[in-house]
């Protein structure tokens, strides 16, 4: 005879767990990435998965049926609003001028051992500027 | 609860210092308005984090409404600072 009780409490600390290390993994992201347009990528889905396992968790160790409610509830609001914040703040960085940052690493480097990541602005051709290709006149 | 159980729960309650910790760091260095509202906005999603960890190993079912209301709360300020510095930039 399996204790349902313990098993759930097993299950929601796991739960618990995993959303805490993806809120963590967000947080991360952040010093990770470059501009704020991927850290906006990058947080707003790991952010809602974090909190929703959060609630889940809650949900499955709490046990009482209006808590359960809540909860759902909850999750159902973040997935409803973090699209929605993720793009009222992208669109209001791309309207305030803020320029994309990428970072283009040369397929076929002269110098291997190299650095060969760059980082900049967007130039016309589509690559960020100071980056040339090797053999292109400079 | 058992053992196991326990440390888990630790666990993610360390993890989630740990989130809110890098967080506020990001939030101290940043440069720009909006870098900082994306950093308030993980700050309050670990908020919520925090209450539903709380409501699961104390047992009280209040803080889950502590929850719904911080989700609420920071969803309105962040659709305010986004129209906002839209504004700011479009009238200057």
């Amino acid at each position: 005879m399996v204790d349902l009780s313990a098993f759930l409490d097993l299950v929601a600390a796991l739960m618990a767990v995993l959303g805490a290390f993806f809120l963590a993994l967000a947080a991360l992201a952040l010093f990770r990435m470059p501009d704020i347009y991927s850290r906006l990528s990058a947080t707003s889905k790991a952010v809602t998965l974090g909190a929703s396992m959060l609630l889940g968790a809650a949900a499955v160790g709490g046990g009482d049926a209006g808590l359960v409610w809540r909860a759902l509830a909850g999750i159902a609001f973040l997935f409803l609003t973090s699209p929605i914040v993720g793009h009222v703040l992208g669109r209001a960085a791309w309207r305030s001028g803020v320029e994309p940052v990428v970072v283009y690493r040369d397929p076929f480097p002269t110098d291997p051992l190299g650095d060969a990541a760059t980082e900049g602005p967007l130039g016309p051709d589509g690559r960020p500027e100071g980056v040339r290709r090797s053999g292109e006149a400079g | 609860m058992s053992e196991l159980t326990d440390l888990l729960s630790v666990t993610a309650q360390l993890l989630l210092g740990l989130a809110l910790l890098l967080t506020l760091g990001h939030l101290l260095r940043a440069r720009s308005l909006l870098e900082r509202v994306v950093a308030l906005e993980i700050l309050s999603a670990s908020t919520v984090g925090g209450a539903a960890i709380l409501t699961l190993t104390r047992g009280e079912s209040a803080t889950i409404d502590l929850a719904l209301a911080v989700a609420l709360v920071s969803f309105t300020g962040a659709i305010a600072f986004g129209s906002f510095i839209e504004r700011r930039r479009s009238d200057g």
